[in-house]
């Protein structure tokens, strides 16, 4: 045991004693990560808008008003008459796939199974209470895809605005109605709401709104997400990948050198110097990546928002993510060794296949941006889960809630660690 | 004296059944506290023998019993007692050579104040005390060489593995490690095993030669012993003072016993003979009677190149190259 920690221990000060190192692994990132946020500092991520096919409901319990039933405007506006190819509204609902739940607690539930992404819930009173002063409706979202979920209650916000300025159009016009004794009788037959419900959507004036959205999440209050944070992390992950992967690879440069085989030679058994390779490198990983994690916040906290502005992130389960991340990457970092042949193929090639990973992992763009097959495809990666996870964390999920993404990391690590490791005892023959 | 090292019908292939044979049923024993020399070409197979003697490599077939233990079926035993030293340079480069010591020196089980005291005990041994705080990366090829050397020290083995320990060195650096290795058999008693394509430095150094020459040891004995079975002749030349040596001259010099032949170019006298040292005086004696003065006189004796010519119809150094 001891021997191992002192394997270890030495992979560890080769590493970070060695200033080149210290400065590609540790600095560059760092250094990238503070431009980015000098650029980028305000832009919030906007992942998923793009995505023609987001399920979202719309529950209409409204038990209509002096005007009629107003909270069937938010059910013409979002599902498209299918008779005619127009567009009910300007909005662009096209994003979503809209659908009618008559059961609250059925759309509840469809939210929280992610059946869909969000659902709009329009009050028994919401007629009457836009009538005499305010209403309210919730939009429902589920926290995974809080992204998705915060465009949709944006539009839903647009569309308030429209039929409250509408509300108070219709109002006016109708008090002038009114006084015509022809259209009074229509208007109290009730012939005329179609009219009104059409005045409400045509007027756009943004100001004074009477409807409040009220936004609830499945888990807790979703944070958005800002681009800066966003490639932070992303950096953080895929250096820490070309790390383990470059100690992984160093036993092959060991054995070129001829220091693997001089380990060999002392009475140490060839699962210790693995083992403590290994280890070192691990720990290596993560030195790496709390570093980069610690120095990340503190970029931001220098450049603009100061502390407790970044997202409020569960620690505990960040740092149990980074463990988990860490082994991931130190298992894909020997299994790209035990594929090639030497320290510099190992390196050059690795380097290309985990930037490869990184981007259908979601490292440089959401993965929502890409198509289905894609989107599928990013999930063997251990990019993906350790974006994921962040997201989650993030958006204000809790240790448990990344447990998941937890548990398929560290199988991915051990499983390509495995895998690696059998090829690579082959390749150097006398471990 | 008692075999420390017996080698039994060792053999390896590579890739068997259709690879190269690098290795072909060596049998082999080395005295305890001897310096061995393994002397032949690069490729002859010197050290995949010294690579399964210190466990890198299993034999195809064969062992080797190293101080009581089997190379085969106790590793781990072997490990204990032998120290190697390798061709290549093997340290960490960004390590001071302190550092480098420690490390190893941990694996070979050391640690405390006998670890440093080992330490401090090679790195006077190898002459590095000095700059034993300096990264590796800086030291010149010589000191690496000599660290590369105290790292396989350092658990004070009873045997030390050494494989061509001066190759690119230049003839300073070489007496040091040559002077180094002398000092390990003198003042510690280790057994030295060590391999070389420098004939020279066997001759020098070595107790017992044994000359490998595609993987089967052609030839084992003392440098002398190995010289004296080729029955090869020395070659004395001397320089007179005279433009024309008279032929009564080469005529008595042809009949001293022990002369093969004499030759006369321009005012030098070349002759073969058997063994130089006996002859010389009786040679002497006769060019001083005829009143020719000797103004040079250099003695070329057989060596283990030629004992290698000799043997495998090559010479060592066109083989190496």
């Amino acid at each position: 045991m001891k021997k191992l920690l002192v394997i270890a221990w030495k992979e560890i000060t080769l590493r970070f004693t060695d200033p080149i190192t210290l400065l590609l692994t540790i600095a560059m990132p760092l250094v990238i990560t503070a431009l980015i946020d000098l650029a980028f500092g305000d832009f919030v991520l906007s992942r998923g808008v793009q995505d023609r096919s987001i399920p979202v409901g719309i529950v209409n319990q409204d038990r209509g008003g002096p005007w009629g039933n107003l909270g069937q405007i938010f059910v013409r506006a979002m599902i498209p008459n299918p008779d005619t190819s127009a567009s009910p509204s300007d909005l662009p609902f096209e994003l979503f796939a809209v659908r009618e739940i008559e059961d609250e607690r059925q759309a509840r539930r469809m939210v929280k199974r992610e059946k869909i992404i969000a659902a709009l819930f329009v009050p028994p009173d919401f007629s009457q209470a836009l009538a005499s002063e305010s209403a309210t409706v919730e939009v429902y979202i589920n926290s995974r895809d809080a992204v998705k979920g915060a465009a949709f209650k944006s539009i839903v916000e647009t569309l308030a605005s429209m039929i409250s300025t509408g509300e108070v159009t219709v109002r006016t016009t109708v008090e002038g109605l009114l006084r015509h004794p022809r259209t009074r009788a229509q208007l109290e037959s009730g012939t005329l709401n179609e009219t009104i419900a059409d005045l409400a959507l045509t007027a756009a004036m943004p100001e004074s709104n009477p409807i409040k959205i009220q936004r609830v999440n499945t888990v807790g209050q979703a944070t958005q997400i800002q681009l800066t944070h966003y490639l932070a992390v992303a950096i953080a992950i895929t250096f820490t990948g070309f790390t383990a992967l470059v100690g992984s690879a160093s036993l092959l440069q060991e054995k070129a050198q001829w220091t693997l085989q001089r380990m060999y030679v002392t009475p140490t058994r060839s699962w210790i110097i693995l083992g403590g390779k290994t280890l070192g490198t691990y720990l290596s990983g993560l030195i790496q990546m709390g570093a980069l994690i610690g120095g990340m916040a503190a970029v931001e906290w220098i450049s603009s928002s100061g502390p407790g502005q970044g997202p409020k992130i569960n620690l505990l389960g960040l740092s149990v993510l980074i463990f988990s991340v860490v082994a991931a990457a130190t298992g894909i970092g020997v299994a790209i060794a035990g594929f090639t042949r030497t320290y510099a193929q190992a390196a050059n090639c690795g380097r290309a296949v985990l930037l490869l990973m990184g981007l259908a992992g979601g490292i440089f763009f959401p993965v929502e941006l890409f198509p289905r097959p894609f989107d599928v495809l990013s999930r063997i990666t251990f990019h993906y889960w350790a974006m994921n996870g962040y997201l989650k964390l993030a958006s204000g999920g809790s240790a448990t809630s990344i447990l998941p993404h937890v548990l398929i990391l560290g199988i991915m690590g051990l499983l390509f660690f495995s895998v690696g490791n059998w090829f690579l005892k082959r390749r150097i023959g006398f471990l | 004296m008692a075999a420390i090292i017996t080698i039994c019908k060792l053999s390896k292939q590579y890739n068997p059944p259709d690879g190269p044979l690098a290795v072909d049923a060596i049998a082999l024993h080395i005295q305890e506290g001897e310096i061995f020399s393994l002397l032949g070409p690069n490729g002859a197979g010197k050290t995949t023998l010294l690579s399964i003697l210190c466990g890198l490599f299993p034999p195809t077939s064969g062992d080797a019993i190293i101080a009581g233990h089997s190379v085969v079926q106790n590793p781990m035993a072997v490990k204990q007692v032998i120290g190697v030293v390798p061709e290549e340079i093997a340290l960490y480069l960004s390590l001071s050579g302190r550092q480098n010591l420690r490390y190893f020196g941990l694996l070979y089980g050391l640690s405390g104040q006998g670890l440093d005291e080992a330490i401090d005990d090679v790195l006077a041994v190898i002459g590095l005390t000095d700059r034993a705080g300096d990264k590796v990366a800086h030291y010149s090829s010589g000191m690496k060489r000599r660290l590369n050397i105290g790292v396989g020290l350092l658990h004070k083995p009873r045997i030390v593995l050494v494989d061509e320990p001066t190759v690119g060195l230049d003839p300073e650096g070489r007496r040091r490690i040559l002077d180094l290795l002398l000092r390990l058999k003198q003042e510690y008693g280790a057994t030295v095993v060590y391999t070389t394509h420098y004939m020279e430095e066997a001759q020098e150094i070595s107790d017992r030669v044994g000359i490998i020459h595609h993987g089967r040891i052609v030839a084992l004995g003392t440098p002398d012993e190995l010289i004296q079975t080729i029955h090869a002749e020395d070659t004395l030349r001397l320089h007179v003072g005279v433009s024309e040596v008279p032929a009564a001259v080469v005529e008595a010099l042809k009949q001293v016993r022990g002369v093969k032949r004499v030759s006369v170019g321009g005012d030098a006298i070349t002759l073969s003979v058997l063994h130089a040292a006996g002859v010389l005086p009786e040679i002497l004696r006769i060019v001083e009677k005829s009143g020719i003065s000797a103004r040079s006189l250099t003695v070329q004796q057989p060596n283990l190149e030629a004992v290698f010519l000799r043997l495998t119809g090559q010479s060592l150094t066109v083989v190496s190259e």
